[in-house]
């Protein structure tokens, strides 16, 4: 394995348990960090307080990205010893696992797409102060 | 009647909505330039200089739009999103949860053109350069949707 293999193997591993940690923290409801805009405050929970607007976009991102980051270090390190410093680039294929992590990518990415773009939302009670516009 | 609520960097999110909007757009033209030299390293020399410059700038720019991105977030959340889209719009709330999602997804993709871009050493037709290629493209499609799919947003409801 060459040093640019083991690059792309790694960010390739990375990015797998990143993308794929982010759709099932959406889906399983995993408990992540929401934040509350209005109340100012941050909880960890699987959803937000009742009746409290809440945004889990950082929290669920953070912990992929923490989780994608575990995981990319395990693979590097992984990989340590197969990796030769002098190996040639010229006939190394491209690694299966990057076309996996592509894939998978695009899978989540249409997901993520269906499920927002089919889902049906509450809108909260208009405040007192509220003058459309 | 009660007042408006204070939401965090409440005063300064429509100047980072603008910075979310140019640095999306530049993340967006300059990963096509970034597809188009990884494509045409494949069969001639790679011009790293250009190419290193472009994907640097690419996560750059992509770097710069998911921040101003983030910090404009909580007060579009509450004043453009719950009292106003998830109401009279809901295809621009679920349009616009879909863009933040792409736009966060892209995080490895991004970071394997940076890395390749600035780490290739391989002669023309290597599986390095053909990933960066590949990389790059995707790049440019996912993030040329968020542009698109920004402005429709925007265009429904701006905080």
């Amino acid at each position: 394995m060459t040093g640019a293999e083991r690059k792309i193997v790694t960010a390739s591993v990375g990015g797998l348990v990143y993308v794929l940690s982010a759709l099932f923290a959406q889906i399983a409801g995993w408990p992540v960090l929401w934040y509350l805009p209005v109340a100012r405050g941050w909880a960890l929970a699987p959803h937000p307080p009742t009746g409290v607007l809440g945004m889990d976009l950082y929290g669920r991102y953070l912990l992929a990205g923490v989780l994608g980051a575990v995981a990319a270090g395990v693979t590097w390190a992984a990989t340590g010893r197969m990796a030769k410093s002098d190996a040639k680039d010229a006939a190394a294929p491209v690694p299966a696992v990057f076309w996996v992590a592509l894939l998978v990518f695009a899978g989540v990415s249409l997901t993520f797409i269906i499920l927002l773009a089919t889902r049906s939302l509450t809108p909260p009670p208009l405040p007192d102060w509220y003058v459309p516009r | 009647m009660t007042s408006p609520p204070e939401v965090f960097m409440g005063d300064f999110a429509r100047v980072f909505v603008v910075l979310h909007a140019i640095s999306g757009m530049m993340a967006a033209a300059v990963s096509a330039h970034l597809a188009l030299y990884s494509w045409k390293s494949l069969k001639t020399g790679f011009d790293g200089p250009r190419i290193r410059a472009f994907a640097r700038v690419t996560f750059g720019a992509w770097a710069v739009c998911i921040a101003s991105g983030m910090l404009a977030y909580p007060k579009f959340r509450y004043f453009a999103r719950a009292l106003y889209l998830d109401r009279h719009a809901p295809w621009a709330a679920n349009l616009f949860d879909i863009k933040e999602n792409l736009g966060m997804l892209l995080l490895p993709i991004v970071l394997i053109a940076l890395f390749l871009a600035l780490g290739e050493r391989g002669p023309k037709g290597s599986g390095t350069r053909r990933v960066l290629a590949v990389a790059a493209t995707a790049c440019f499609i996912t993030l040329t949707l968020c542009v698109v799919a920004g402005l429709f947003v925007t265009l429904a409801k701006g905080i």
